[in-house]
């Protein structure tokens, strides 16, 4: 089985790291597209479908949660997982309430990262809801 | 409205050490530990710093040599010492200064809501700071270091 994501983040090195934990643990072929903020990021998905986004919160531009936002308005509905240093429960609950199937708080091991991943791909082969 | 630093009950060194160990440990596999306030020496010639707003406002930054940037990014990216550039050692020091204070803030109050600016490099230690630590780790030398708005 193949999967294909997409990575958004502002950071280069996060870009780098996420694409990594991704592609190394799992044993689908991965397929990763990177973005560096929301609007790059709706641009890579009019042209390239993917199964999973991940993106970060905080990015200049469109951020996550403007992102999150815009997706539900266009109807996608792609499972996208937040990774953010924000961990205070009140903005969890909003990006999960917005949508966001899965939420990664910095700092992550690897296996955190892929933990989370393992569910939500699982819950939407399931058609369990978020 | 914004608290200041003197209205946080907490240790905040402990707190910051805290941070910095579980940060270290937990992306980058190594560890820290606090050896007094800052000096400010020119060999922490990587660094950055951010803005942040909302339940606390003010600046955090962390600074680092070249080599703990280089041990840092070699370890979470998997990269060789070659293969790290002076440009991931920047990128390595943005994202360091974010993660470590998303979780210092997130540690000072768990409900509070703070919106933080994305991590500029800067080149030396920030003058006017309010508080700042220096901190060991195996690589090499640490300094982090927060403003909180209305502390001056």
């Amino acid at each position: 089985m193949s999967l294909s994501v997409l990575i958004v983040d502002d950071s280069p090195l996060m870009r780098n790291l996420i694409r990594r934990i991704v592609t190394l643990a799992g044993t689908e072929l991965v397929q990763c597209h990177e973005a560096s903020d929301g609007q790059r990021a709706l641009e890579q998905l009019a042209r390239v479908p993917v199964d999973l986004i991940l993106t970060d919160i905080n990015m200049p531009g469109m951020d996550g949660e403007q992102l999150l936002r815009e997706l539900n308005r266009r109807g996608v509905t792609t499972p996208a997982i937040v990774i953010s240093t924000d961990a205070t429960h009140s903005r969890m609950q909003r990006m999960l309430a917005m949508g966001a199937a899965g939420y990664v708080c910095k700092p992550f091991s690897p296996e955190a990262m892929r933990a989370e991943l393992d569910r939500v791909l699982t819950q939407t082969k399931t058609g369990e809801p978020a | 409205m914004s608290r200041s630093m003197s209205r946080i009950p907490v240790d905040l060194n402990t707190l910051t050490r805290d941070v910095v160990c579980d940060v270290l440990e937990t992306m980058f596999f190594s560890t820290a530990v606090i050896s007094g306030p800052c000096a400010c020496p020119h060999q922490l010639a990587r660094g950055a710093s951010l803005e942040f707003h909302g339940a606390f406002a003010g600046t955090f930054f962390a600074m680092l040599t070249p080599g703990v940037a280089r041990a840092l990014a070699g370890a979470c990216l998997g990269l060789s010492d070659e293969e790290i550039t002076s440009e991931t050692e920047s990128q390595l020091a943005c994202e360091l200064a974010n993660v470590l204070c998303g979780g210092v803030l997130s540690r000072l109050d768990p409900e509070a809501s703070v919106y933080l600016s994305a991590p500029q490099p800067i080149n030396g230690c920030p003058r006017h700071i309010g508080w700042c630590e220096w901190l060991e780790t195996p690589e090499g030398p640490l300094c982090v270091g927060l403003s909180l708005l209305g502390e001056h």
